[in-house]
Order: structure tokens, then C-alpha cells, then sequence
């Protein structure tokens, strides 16, 4: 689980007051009749939307705000989709796919934001079957990715393989002091850097400014990255026993606590389990797929009632399990960026890096599984 | 890292489809496999002949079977590659979407997709004595890899069918069960019931003590084991008893799905995802998961 390097190609310096020619120059490389994602305030709540270019924040906003409180995977996966819909539903059925989805950009996602789209390929876009919505969007979508001049209280970047200035997405946005340093990370990023050179507002950089610059920024670190280390977190070899850390005594602990509300999963980037639901009227309908959350009691209930995961204790196991343990097993990195969303957002303080920090110090104490020991936990 | 377009290994050469998008197909004809009428199997063949001719798949993979505006279900195929033709259902009614799949008569449209998971494992099984085990609708799970063994008798050794429902109106795949398969060479099928009657002159007796008594021999063999899971804990015991080691013990799992196709996150089962890695596995690599199923 090691850092990617910083950009090496082409480098521009825009004054951030200009920072409209570079969403111009986006929306010409996305294509026809891309749309803008950018931070949008909905009551109290900065998400992620669809807006007119002129509507997308100014420069300083980034330097306000150290991210948004959800994040914006609805960009790539919404929260509601229609997955197909159809007609005559007994006689003449006729199942038909939605149109495909505009091109867009995604103005100034932080890096760990970023880096959760990449993680998510590993599952929807590299397996056997692909998420065909998810493959498209992912393909028509330009991420402009905007490094952290300051971390927040709850960051935990650097606790996750990750940093400030990771790089991630097509294009990396550095900020410096009032400017702002561009560079293509991607070969779908390069268009969006010409476009921009055309554009008379940007002056070229080199690629050692702005590696000074993204080192900087990267060399911060946060609270939780200076207190935890996962290092000793018992990550599986596949096929090797069963998981070391399942029969732990800390889930009957960290349970009781838990309300089972759902709302980790819901701010969480890399969270992507989906329910699938018919809505039908009369003999037409659509079949639709929400997010959906596995700390929910019937996420796991089979027809005829068997439920493998009926008691908290089960289901929140299986979230920090799934992202700490089961999923980096499997691909070799975390199932958690870091970005502190559901650090913030949990009622009952149930901290993710926290948690694996106590699992890696209860599995410390436990020693080497035993000879005779059934399951490698020492219970 | 850059994003690569990619197609997606879901089709022969033919343009990405999204695979979450079933396929329009007709049921053709529907058997009551059991004789209390609770088993129902759907003959069904998907509309565009081009893709149901080409459809391919393996005993031990699922298949999405939908009624639109209910719902969607994974279920074994029952029916076997060897004998082309509609694809075959056998389905309980349990849920909502199987309930609703029950109303459904020849003529009328449901939705198909699939072939998903990895099926049986055919090259290892290959020269092998095969013990089937089978608890209740746990047979529509076992009932292609049956007839496919039949089929390529040559393939396999001794084949034996341990099969054990409540009662004997709760047998599934009668036909299969008193006619077709006591009829096929170096082929046994032994049945039983945990509750006789008048019309039941078989044993009485559920299927794990059921199957000490059969002292089938491990030597040269696999056992493929599927029903419910108080069954299945239970005959796991006996087959221990028995001297199956776990590399022997073929196990086929069921846990809730919704997309098949590895990304909805509802059968994740330590760093495996049963509808993609699964739903086959043996013993010894179900050892290696959390116990959680």
C-alpha cells in the first residue's frame, strides 16, 4: 500500500481568481454537453451537485473548507438510479436501458475523495462483470482534484496510505498562495491543461515548483495520523485460516454502542453497497438501485427469514472487518480513506481509525495464534 | 491508474451490456416437482433466440430470475448443459418474488440473466465416486450436476443420492427421484423422510444419522452436500464421522443477493463474495471464512 507519485507532465500557474477558465477548459475536454459537479450547500449541508459554471464555489472556498460532509461518489454512483425500466410486464414485456449519462466534471474533490474513486474500480470496473452505470460515468467524468492547504480535526489521511496531496483523478489542483498550480495526472487530464493554456489566463510552471509546492502540502500530517498506526492491523494472507481478528472481543464491546442508523455508510466515499427495488404502475415500472447500508437489521435477511448477521455485534463487525481486514486481503489496500465524514457524522463516536488501532492492540496482546487454537483469535 | 476502457467479459465479443439488465424471456411450460405442489420448476427460454442458443453456463452456477415489479431471485439452474433446451427454475415459494413467480403460467414473461458464480468443479470431480446429499429444496441446487453426471456417465465414478425432505410430499424432482434416476448405471438414490405416512414405505429418519447408516466410503470420493443449514451443520458431523476430509466435502452457499454479479455488497463473506467466488466451495475453504453464514 504505497503512495503514487506526483505528476510529472505538463504544469500551469492560474491565479485562483481565474479559476473559471479551468472549469471552461474541463467542460470543453469532458465533451458535449458535460455537466458540472461542484460543493453546493443544501440547508446546512455542503454535498455535491449538479450546477451552472457560474454557480460552482470561487478559489477561497477551498481554502475555507476542508471538505464537503457528503461525499461526492453520487457523481459516479447516484443515490438513486434507474437500472432499467419496462413495459407490458407479463404479455409484451419490453425491458428498456436508460440513456447513458452526459459527460461531466468534478471541480475540486479533496485527494482522499479522489483516491475512493480508484478503490471503487477495483470492485465495480476490474472484476469479471462490470458496473456498467458505474464504467460509464467513471469513463465520461473528469475528476479535478484539489490538494488540502490545511487538514481538519477529524482528517485521517495519512493514518490510510494517503496524504494531503495525494495524487488521484485526472487533473491536481495545487493551491499556492493565491495561484493555483495544475497539473495532468491522467492522459484524459492532458486536454483539459491544453484547453487551459489556450485560454490566456495561466502562465507555465515547471514540474519542480510544483513538486516543491505538492510536497509541501503533503508533508502535512493530521491528529489521528500522528496517534494511530494500522501497521500491525491483522491482515489475512487469502486462503490462510480463518480471519484472525473475527473472534475478537472487542465487537462485543464496540456493539452496544452502535444505533444502527445507517449514517457511516451513507458520508462514506468508498461505501457501495446497493439495495435493487421494483416500482411499478400498473404493467409498467422501473427497477431502480439506492445505497444502501449494511448496519441495517434486514440488509442481510434471506427469503423464509434467515438472517446471518442478526445482532449488532455481526453488523459492525462486517463494516470495519470489511474496510480494515476482509476488502485490503482481497485488493491489498483500505476499504477508508480517511476522510472522517463518518467520524463526524456518528452519534455515538464509533471512530474507524480509533477502532483499528484498538483491534490492532487487542490482537498485540493476544500473541501468535496458539497450537490447538480453532480459530487464531486465543478464545 | 489511468481509467482504461475496458468491455466488459460478460459477453462473447458483443458491445458491454449492463449486466444488471435481464434479458426478456417466456416461461415455457411449469411442473410441480413436489407432489405437495410447494416446489414449482420454470421451463424458460429467453425471447432472443441468438442469446438463449448461446447461453452458456455450468451445474452449480445461478441465474437471476425476475418478476418484473416484484423482484429478482438467484437460484440454481435445475436444469444441465448437456440437455439444451429452456432453462429450468425449480423454485419455493419463500419470498416475495418466488410467490409471485408462483401465480406466473405458461406464456407469460419474466426476466432472466446470469450465468453467475463458479459452479461445480468439474475437472477435479472428474473419475471421482460422487455422494450427493440433499436436504429438502437443497435438491434443485444438486439436481443439474446430477443429471449432468448422468449424462457423462463415463466422467464418474459410483453416484449415489442421499436425499431427505420432511415428508414425502416434500420430495423434489419426483420424476427424477423414482423413475429416471434408479435407471441409470452404477447409480443409487436413497431416500428418506423425517415424518412417514401411509404412503411411505422408505425410512424414517433425518439425513445425517440417515447417511452414517448408508457407511458410504470416502475412499476415491467427493461428497456435495446442499439444504438448509441446521442439515448441513449436522451432516458436516457425520461426514467427519464417516472420514471425509474437508477437501472432500463440496459445499454449495447461499447467502442474500441482489446484483450476482460481485457488487452489491450483500453476500460478502470475509475477502470473498459468494455470488462471484462462490457459490461452490469446498469445506477447506469454507474453513478459511468467517463463520457468518
Amino acid at each position: 500500500m504505497t503512495a503514487t507519485p506526483f505528476p510529472t507532465g505538463k504544469v500551469l500557474r492560474l491565479p485562483g481568481s481565474s479559476l473559471d477558465q479551468l472549469v471552461q477548459a474541463a467542460l470543453r475536454a469532458a465533451g458535449d454537453g458535460a455537466v458540472l459537479y461542484a460543493p453546493v450547500k443544501s440547508g446546512e449541508t455542503w454535498t455535491w451537485d449538479v450546477v451552472a459554471p457560474e454557480a460552482a464555489p470561487q478559489a477561497e472556498w477551498w481554502t475555507r473548507t476542508v471538505n464537503t460532509d457528503l461525499s461526492p461518489k453520487n457523481a459516479m454512483m447516484p443515490q438513486t438510479e434507474d437500472i432499467a425500466t419496462w413495459r407490458n410486464r407479463f404479455r409484451d414485456l419490453e425491458i428498456i436501458e436508460p440513456p447513458p449519462p452526459p459527460p461531466a466534471v468534478v471541480l475540486g474533490l479533496r485527494p482522499c475523495d479522489a483516491a475512493s474513486f480508484d478503490i471503487l474500480d477495483d470492485i465495480l470496473y476490474d472484476g469479471e462483470f462490470m458496473d456498467e452505470t458505474y464504467r460509464t460515468r467513471r469513463m465520461r467524468t473528469l475528476l479535478l482534484t484539489w490538494a488540502c492547504a490545511r487538514t481538519g480535526p477529524a482528517c485521517g489521511c495519512d493514518a490510510f496510505d494517503l496524504t494531503p496531496a495525494a495524487t488521484a483523478g485526472d487533473v491536481m489542483i495545487y493551491p499556492d498562495g493565491d495561484d493555483l498550480l495544475v497539473a495532468a495526472v491522467t492522459d484524459r487530464g492532458g486536454p483539459v491543461l491544453d484547453h487551459l493554456a489556450q485560454g490566456g489566463g495561466a502562465r507555465d510552471a515547471t514540474v519542480d515548483e510544483m513538486q516543491q509546492v505538492a510536497g509541501a502540502l503533503a508533508a502535512q500530517t493530521t491528529e489521528i495520523g500522528r496517534r494511530v498506526k494500522l501497521d500491525d492491523l491483522p491482515i489475512d494472507k487469502p486462503g490462510e485460516g480463518p480471519p484472525q481478528a473475527f473472534g475478537s472481543a472487542i465487537w462485543d464491546d464496540l456493539a452496544p454502542r452502535c444505533l444502527s442508523c445507517g449514517t457511516c455508510t451513507y458520508v462514506c466515499p468508498t461505501c457501495y453497497c446497493f439495495a435493487v427495488n421494483d416500482e411499478p404502475r400498473g404493467s409498467d415500472g422501473r427497477r431502480v438501485r439506492t445505497w444502501d447500508s449494511c448496519q441495517y437489521k434486514d440488509f442481510f435477511t434471506m427469503a423464509g427469514g434467515h438472517n446471518p448477521r442478526p445482532s449488532k455485534v455481526e453488523r459492525v463487525r462486517q463494516r470495519f472487518m470489511h474496510k480494515l481486514t476482509y476488502h485490503p486481503e482481497r485488493y491489498n489496500r483500505w476499504l477508508c480513506v480517511g476522510c472522517g465524514r463518518c467520524v463526524v457524522a456518528c452519534p455515538v463516536g464509533l471512530h474507524i481509525a480509533e477502532v483499528g488501532a484498538v483491534l490492532a492492540e487487542a490482537m498485540r496482546q493476544l500473541g501468535p495464534a496458539k497450537e490447538g487454537d480453532l480459530d487464531g483469535s486465543g478464545r | 491508474m489511468a481509467v482504461v476502457d475496458k468491455q466488459c467479459k460478460c459477453g462473447s465479443g458483443t458491445p458491454a451490456r449492463n449486466p444488471l439488465i435481464p434479458y426478456v424471456a417466456t416461461i415455457e411450460k411449469v411442473v410441480d416437482e413436489a407432489e405437495s405442489g410447494s416446489v414449482r420448476n420454470f421451463f424458460v427460454t429467453i425471447d432472443d433466440r441468438e442469446v438463449h442458443d448461446s447461453f452458456s453456463y455450468i451445474p452449480g452456477q445461478c441465474g437471476m430470475i425476475s418478476v418484473l415489479g416484484v423482484g429478482e431471485s438467484m437460484i440454481a439452474y435445475a436444469s444441465t448443459p448437456t440437455r439444451p433446451g429452456p432453462l429450468e427454475f425449480a423454485v419455493k415459494a419463500a419470498g416475495r418474488n418466488t410467490n409471485a413467480l408462483h401465480e406466473l403460467r405458461a406464456g407469460q414473461k419474466v426476466g432472466v440473466r446470469g450465468a453467475y458464480g463458479n459452479g461445480f468443479p468439474l475437472e477435479a470431480m472428474k473419475g471421482k465416486n460422487i455422494i450427493y446429499v440433499a436436504g429438502g429444496i437443497g435438491m434443485s441446487g444438486l439436481r443439474s450436476m446430477v443429471n449432468y453426471s448422468l449424462d457423462r456417465r463415463d466422467d464418474f465414478g459410483r453416484i449415489q443420492v442421499v436425499y431427505g425432505a420432511r415428508t414425502r410430499g416434500e420430495l423434489c424432482f419426483k420424476e427424477d427421484l423414482f423413475e429416471n434416476w434408479p435407471k441409470a448405471p452404477d447409480t443409487s438414490v436413497h431416500l428418506t423422510v423425517d415424518v412417514g405416512d401411509e404412503t411411505w414405505d422408505g425410512p424414517v429418519a433425518l439425513i445425517p444419522p440417515y447417511l452414517e447408516s448408508l457407511d458410504p466410503s470416502p475412499e476415491g470420493s467427493v461428497v456435495i452436500v446442499c439444504g438448509p443449514p441446521i442439515m448441513i451443520k449436522y451432516t458436516l458431523i457425520s461426514l467427519d464421522k464417516l472420514g471425509f476430509r474437508p477437501e472432500q466435502i463440496i459445499l454449495t452457499m447461499e447467502l442474500k443477493m441482489q446484483c450476482g454479479i460481485g457488487i452489491c455488497g450483500r453476500c460478502n463473506l470475509g475477502s470473498q463474495y459468494v455470488c462471484q467466488d462462490g457459490p461452490v466451495f469446498t469445506l477447506a475453504e469454507l474453513e478459511t471464512l468467517p463463520d457468518e453464514y
